[in-house]
């Protein structure tokens, strides 16, 4: 069976060619399975009934945690919080740490090319506290501007919060060595893993920040679910976010004991189909069948990235070598919405606008590019037919 | 937001048209005649082609159009009992779909505009089917601006 065949959508879909993975990826059938044998067979609640049922639901929740913590190779798995989403995995490390953590005159770095997710909720905070931004440029090569990060680094910042990848450019990057040098002048580090974790290999251990997130969807799982990793010198300075059931100890009139991570942050009946579907994710990505597809898909990438450079009016952003597998790009002064209707209408989806990064858009001095990205499924056919669509495109456009 | 173009700017640019060239029933027309998603599109950005040009003092927040996913501005001005519109995009095929709705409500009485039945002129262009969902929200969009003048 080709990996395609393992994802029902395609079969559904015939005559799509899915370049838009960076969005959300496609749910292979054991994925899908999961959901469905939950809600069909399995549906109860977890970690209260003191029936077989409840024990079962509860173990099999419970070892998705596990499986997640050794993925990441996290310290245990408690150190695996479920969240909703990178969003609010992001989110809530602003409640449940930032807010009471971070001071008037603080220094916070960001960089310029953040999702508006790692970006719109320290911007508030640093205007509700009077916290100062510093901003990593990238250099016209696309890649983050190292030297500037040093001298932000200088200035002893308190918080770094930056990407893993790129969502807009599908640039790697070096956040290993950023980490080293954040951590050395005692700053706390989130990364916001949402492009990572379907193409990296993340050891959160041997990165050494504090706080690692990512969504369910971008890596094969379902929407809806998603993880923050908190690492375990960080967790006495949680403070928990929403009040409930599930993350209390003893509840009296007079007071609430709660309890410790991760059930702290993890108020109310969680996700649990989400939970489950994400384990059989995780096995899919840990499957050699699809570690195989890696160098193939990295040499399907550059094969597009070839293609493109040679089309006349294409100018790429981001750099190209170091990267998951997303190329962004927009032709002449052509609208990028122009393109992305003509290339709908020949059955290619690809993203065309701003891709919630607009602060990058503008330090790049554009309105927005069209992004194709490519996963495991993708294949020489699926590049061919978006380059003959695109040639097409153009063509159409030049009225 | 502001729609109204400041007074200097009324009397030093002459932005508005009585006639644009064509009628509603001429756009059903050219566009009921094309077969094809690739001869509609042609057509649509042709269409965008015979607008009247925007003048860039325009082309700025005041004048955009909220709820499109390109850069849609649009202007009025009431002329004795007569709406007068010009607008522009900076895509071409949104630009092509200002002139389809431009076609049907400039230089009209707000008793017209009002009474236009826009669902059918755009079920009769057999385009919104044709149209993502974005973009049929963002003409959707421009419709509303032009009604609420």
């Amino acid at each position: 069976m080709s990996l395609k065949e393992q994802f029902p959508f395609f079969q559904h879909n015939p005559s799509t060619v899915y370049l838009d993975s960076a969005a959300t990826t496609q749910k292979p059938k054991s994925v899908i399975d999961a959901i469905d044998r939950f809600y069909q067979a399995d549906n109860v609640n977890v970690h209260r009934g003191s029936y077989r049922a409840a024990k079962q639901a509860t173990n099999d929740y419970e070892q998705s945690r596990i499986d997640v913590a050794k993925h990441i190779n996290a310290y245990t798995p408690s150190d695996i919080v479920w969240t909703k989403g990178t969003t609010d995995s992001i989110n809530t490390v602003a409640m449940s740490w930032a807010q009471h953590r971070l001071n008037t005159g603080d220094r916070i770095v960001l960089l310029a090319s953040e999702h508006h997710a790692n970006f719109v909720p320290w911007q508030q905070l640093a205007l509700n506290k009077g916290l100062e931004i510093d901003f990593i440029e990238l250099t016209e090569d696309g890649v983050i501007d190292l030297a500037q990060y040093a001298e932000v680094m200088k200035q002893q910042p308190k918080f770094v919060a930056m990407q893993h990848v790129s969502n807009a450019l599908g640039n790697i990057h070096p956040i290993e060595q950023m980490t080293k040098m954040a951590k050395a002048v005692g700053a706390t580090v989130l990364i916001d893993g949402a492009q990572a974790i379907a193409h990296i290999e993340v050891d959160v251990q041997a990165l050494n920040c504090d706080f690692y997130a990512f969504s369910g969807h971008k890596m094969f799982g379902p929407t809806g679910i998603g993880v923050l990793y908190i690492a375990p010198f960080i967790k006495s300075q949680i403070r928990p976010v929403q009040l409930g059931g599930e993350m209390i100890r003893r509840v009296s009139r007079q007071e609430t004991t709660f309890r410790p991570l991760p059930a702290l942050l993890e108020t109310g009946t969680p996700n649990i189909a989400g939970v489950i579907a994400l384990k059989a994710a995780i096995n899919f990505i840990e499957s050699e069948k699809y570690h195989a597809q890696h160098e193939r898909i990295q040499s399907l990438y550059h094969g597009l990235v070839a293609q493109l450079e040679i089309i006349d009016g294409i100018k790429i952003y981001g750099d190209p070598i170091n990267n998951v597998g997303v190329v962004s790009f927009t032709y002449a002064d052509e609208s990028v919405s122009d393109l992305g209707a003509l290339l709908d209408q020949q059955g290619i989806a690809v993203r065309v606008g701003h891709h919630c990064a607009m602060p990058l858009m503008d330090a790049l001095g554009i309105n927005g590019t069209v992004r194709v990205s490519l996963a495991a499924y993708n294949d020489q056919e699926d590049v061919d037919r978006f380059i003959s669509a695109l040639n097409y495109s153009i063509e159409m456009l030049d009225i | 937001m502001n729609h109204v173009a400041p007074a200097e700017l009324q009397q030093s640019v002459v932005i508005f048209s009585d006639d644009l060239g064509l009628t509603a029933d001429d756009i059903v027309n050219q566009l009921s005649a094309e077969q094809g998603w690739q001869n509609k599109y042609r057509r649509i950005m042709l269409l965008g082609k015979t607008l009247p040009v925007l003048d860039d003092s325009f082309k700025n927040d005041s004048y955009q159009v909220q709820g499109c996913e390109s850069k849609v501005w649009l202007t009025h001005s009431w002329q004795g009992d007569r709406l007068k519109l010009a607008a522009s995009s900076d895509a071409k095929i949104v630009k092509g779909l200002i002139a389809i709705v431009l076609a049907a409500y400039n230089n009209k009485t707000r008793n017209e505009v009002e009474q236009f039945n826009v669902d059918e002129y755009l079920d009769g262009l057999g385009l919104i089917d044709q149209l993502s969902p974005s973009r049929g929200n963002g003409i959707k969009a421009i419709i509303e601006a032009i009604r609420a003048f």
